[in-house]
């Protein structure tokens, strides 16, 4: 944030005391603000009211001009009016283009204008009208002592600037009135010390949320990246023990130069299927139940030979005794598949299962079988029985030459 | 290597040739010419017609995505396959241009039927890309212009191993009309991929801020104004929530862009 001057209300009062009490050195990162810089939109929030209340304040120096007739000098008025008018746009100016009130030349510019406008005020007034122009005069000055107060704070010239406009209202307002003058010095010092406490503490406050919001997004990306590497050593762990349990043992017969037995190959195939899903979903788990239970299925018939194209959606799991038989239906599908389907053992194997039910497809592209050769309900095993007790449905759709569909399906 | 009389040529980028040379014998039984393969999309000599690329996603070089989208550029019809590619990539890959996708372990006469297709033009949808296809639509609907009820149990059909003939009489659909519904399949895929996965710019910030830069050091890069980088953010946790429903939802903008940048193996 670009500042005007060397004086930072930022960094003046913050001694680098950490207001989590954690030590900054621990962090392995220092916690910046990312999201939105909340201090310097505080810093150009005050100084947009500021300019509004210099507006407003501008106005009142129009008054005296009601008053036409009884001025000594109307036409100081005017000017009065005029140059405090003109002053109140160049401030609402810089502060837009600034944003902040610590700015040197902003408060120079104010707190002359502000003197110089008491003095003309005065001369304007004449002795008999001192008192009604001079008290329109008076809140312009005392918007002043804010702007040190926001803008310097405590720090020198401050209190001199202050102690120069007290002095210059006493001498201008002096002739006229005696108690008055009490209550308008007290002003100045009240407006000066409201603004300095209102800024110190608006831009404390500004600091703390900034800190705070730092803070939580740090913790918030240690939290992620603590989980990141706990995935990534489970991560590894399984693929160490995947390469020396299950590859190795492969890759090391084959070394070995022996000859390769059925034995093998099946082993290899069914490895390289499990490294194949290992790289794809980066862990091996499957959940329990339902979903456990076909894997198993499709494992055995890998294992066994079968060129398996698995798609599962499992979304909600059939009650047991269902799923069970289920699978047990199509482990006898894809065991017909093995031993009838001839030399093509490539099949589909799918299986959803929602909360609405459960359909399992056992496709293959084998040389199939004509179903009116095939007695009813002969050749259908017991498992397929099983799924039909349990209120599923079996359908077996095969042609010579087509290969065979064997469809289960059950409803909630 | 005149392609007449052929159903087309073909040519077969794999980074391990050994793995495609059976394949390549049963193209070339089948009636394609089979030009002598490449283990990197950069050497194919782009002017040379080939009528079907099948490629590899594990490559030296560009790969996946990146590959596809190469050969697309050049006009070329590709056909991915992998043994070991995730949904995510696979529908990457097909956002990026290609024709369809087959598992690499699939048995030749799935290949060469895949092949044909692509090579007359039109869209193979394999078991798995099928799935991958109907899973990203339930989890990332679209709204107007999303796939409709008969793509789905079309979808369906693929996934459980119907060949197109099949499905067309399944649904009583004349053929023509099945590959133009299929069509329409891979453009919502690719519309949907568009719009829950990030941008290159998006990309290009979810790298940088991986990279631990700051906001105004990331727009320096970018040469963009400061304040568009949380709103890059913002549309990046957008679609980071929506592509990963297990996601907790408060997650911050920038954190959400870490955590899926270094998923991406972004930086």
């Amino acid at each position: 944030m670009g500042r005007v001057t060397g004086y930072d209300p930022m960094t003046a009062d913050s001694t680098g005391a950490d207001p989590t009490g954690r030590a900054a050195a621990t962090r392995r990162e220092p916690p910046t603000a990312h999201g939105h810089a909340i201090a310097p939109q505080t810093e150009s929030r005050l100084a947009t009211a500021m300019a509004a209340c210099r507006g407003a304040m501008a106005v009142l120096v129009f008054v005296p001009l009601l008053a036409w007739e009884r001025l000594a000098h109307p036409i100081l008025a005017v000017v009065s009016a005029a140059v405090a008018t003109a002053e109140a746009l160049w401030l609402l100016r810089r502060v837009r283009s600034r944003r902040t009130l610590v700015d040197s030349t902003l408060i120079s510019v104010d707190v002359v204008t502000a003197m110089a406008l008491m003095v003309v005020g005065g001369v304007a007034a004449g002795s008999t009208q001192l008192n009604k122009v001079m008290t329109e005069v008076l809140p312009f000055a005392l918007a002043s002592a804010g702007f040190v107060g926001f803008g310097l704070g405590l720090r020198w010239p401050a209190p001199a600037i202050i102690a120069l406009m007290a002095g210059t209202w006493t001498v201008v307002a002096l002739p006229g009135h005696d108690l008055k003058i009490v209550s308008d010095l007290l002003g100045f010092g009240l407006w000066y010390a409201v603004s300095t406490i209102a800024g110190q503490e608006f831009r404390k406050m500004a600091r703390l949320t900034e800190q705070a919001q730092a803070d939580a997004a740090w913790s918030q990306q240690q939290v992620a990246e603590r989980t990141r590497e706990a995935d990534v050593a489970r991560e590894r762990d399984i693929t160490h023990r995947e390469i020396h349990e299950h590859l190795l043992p492969i890759v090391d017969a084959v070394g070995s130069g022996k000859p390769i037995g059925d034995r093998l190959i099946r082993l290899a195939a069914r490895e390289a299927d499990r490294a194949r899903r290992l790289i794809m979903d980066g862990r091996l788990g499957t959940r329990p139940g339902f979903e456990a239970l076909v894997a198993d299925v499709r494992d055995t018939y890998v294992d066994a030979g079968l060129q398996i194209t698995p798609v599962f959606r499992i979304v909600a799991d059939p009650p047991p005794d269902v799923g069970e038989a289920i699978a047990g239906a199509a482990r006898e599908a894809l065991c017909n598949v093995l031993k009838y389907a001839g030399p093509r053992q490539d099949v589909n194997f799918y299986v959803e299962a929602t909360e609405a039910g459960v359909e399992v497809v056992v496709r293959d592209r084998g040389i199939g079988f004509d179903p009116d050769q095939v007695a009813p309900g002969g050749g259908f095993s017991r498992t397929y029985e099983a799924v039909r007790r349990r209120g599923g449905q079996v359908t077996v759709l095969s042609r010579p030459g087509e290969g065979t569909k064997v469809t289960f399906r059950w409803q909630a | 290597m005149s392609t007449a009389g052929t159903l087309g040529t073909v040519v077969i980028v794999d980074d391990h040739p050994i793995a495609m040379e059976s394949l390549e014998a049963r193209l070339a039984d089948a009636g394609f010419t089979v030009l002598v393969g490449v283990t990197a999309v950069e050497h194919l000599e782009p002017v040379i017609p080939i009528d079907v690329v099948v490629c590899d996603l594990r490559l030296p070089g560009r790969c996946g995505a990146e590959a596809v989208a190469h050969l697309h550029a050049q006009g070329r019809r590709v056909l991915a396959t992998s043994g070991v590619a995730t949904a995510d990539e696979v529908l990457d890959v097909m956002a990026a241009g290609a024709r369809g996708f087959i598992a690499k372990t699939s048995p030749s006469a799935v290949f060469v039927a895949a092949v044909s297709r692509v090579a007359r033009r039109l869209v193979y949808l394999s078991a798995e890309l099928a799935h991958y296809l109907g899973a990203d639509a339930n989890r990332r609907p679209l709204g107007t212009g999303d796939i409709g009820a008969l793509e789905r149990d079309v979808l369906r059909c693929f996934e459980q191993g119907d060949s197109v003939d099949e499905v067309a009489s399944r649904f009583g659909l004349p053929l023509d009309r099945l590959d133009l519904l299929l069509e329409g399949i891979l453009a919502a895929g690719t519309t949907r991929r568009r719009r829950h996965m990030p941008s290159p710019r998006e990309r290009e910030v979810m790298r940088l801020v991986l990279g631990g830069l700051s906001h105004r050091d990331v727009a320096a890069r970018m040469m963009v104004a400061p304040y568009t980088v949380p709103d890059y953010l913002k549309s990046i946790k957008a679609k980071y929530l929506a592509s990963h429903p297990e996601a907790v939802s408060d997650v911050s903008p920038l954190n959400a862009a870490r955590l899926w940048a270094s998923e991406l193996g972004l930086g």
